[in-house]
C-alpha cells in the first residue's frame, strides 16, 4: 500500500460491503434456486441494486494497492458516480449489443443508480449526520 | 506489510507511473466487468 493512511475505509471489511455480499449470497444460493417463475426482483433487479456496494469497494481496494487511490477515504460522490456510469454503458449497451450476453433494461439502470446512492449515503452517514466515522 | 504494485513492477516516476497506473486500473476494471457479466 502507499504511505498515506488517512481516511477508514475497510474495504473488504466494510460493514456496507459485507452486508450486500450477504444479501447477494443468499439470494444466490437460498432463494434463486427454489423460484418456480421467473422473478424481476431475485434474478434481475436486486444483483443490479448491489453492484455498488459489492462491486466499488473491491474496484477501489485494487486502485489502492495500483497505487490510483491515494487515501482510506470512504468512497467520494465522484467515485461512485464515474463507475455507475461506467457500469450502466457496460452491462446495459457492451454486454447485450456487444457480447451478446444480457438484455438491456431501463430499470436497471435505475437499480444500479440507486444502490450506488444509497451505498454512498451509508460510506457517508456519519459525515451527513454531522459525527465523524472512523471504520478500520 | 505488501508492497504496492508500481513497487513490485519497478515502475517509478513522472508520467511512466501515471501511465501504468491507468492502464493497469483499466485492465482491471475491464477484466472484472466481463467477470461479473458473466459470472454474477
Amino acid at each position: 500500500m502507499p504511505a498515506e493512511k488517512r481516511g477508514g475505509f475497510g474495504y473488504w471489511r466494510d460493514p456496507v460491503f459485507l452486508a450486500g455480499l450477504a444479501i447477494y449470497v443468499v439470494n444466490r444460493t437460498l432463494i434463486k434456486p427454489h423460484l418456480h417463475h421467473y422473478s424481476p426482483l431475485f434474478h434481475g433487479h436486486l444483483n443490479d441494486t448491489l453492484t455498488v456496494p459489492v462491486a466499488l469497494p473491491i474496484y477501489l481496494f485494487v486502485y489502492r494497492w495500483i497505487g490510483f487511490r491515494p487515501d482510506d477515504e470512504p468512497p467520494r460522490w465522484w467515485e461512485v458516480g464515474l463507475h455507475v456510469a461506467v457500469w450502466i454503458v457496460f452491462f446495459e449497451w457492451f454486454g447485450p449489443v456487444v457480447l451478446h450476453h444480457g438484455v438491456y433494461d431501463p430499470i436497471d439502470d435505475w437499480c444500479i443508480a440507486g444502490g450506488g446512492l444509497a451505498a454512498w449515503a451509508l460510506w457517508h452517514l456519519g459525515r451527513l449526520m454531522g459525527t465523524p466515522r472512523n471504520i478500520s | 506489510m505488501i508492497p504496492d504494485l508500481p513497487t513490485l513492477t519497478g515502475a517509478s516516476g513522472g508520467w511512466m507511473l501515471l501511465a501504468f497506473k491507468a492502464v493497469a486500473a483499466m485492465g482491471f476494471m475491464t477484466a472484472a466487468n466481463v467477470f461479473i457479466l458473466y459470472a454474477c
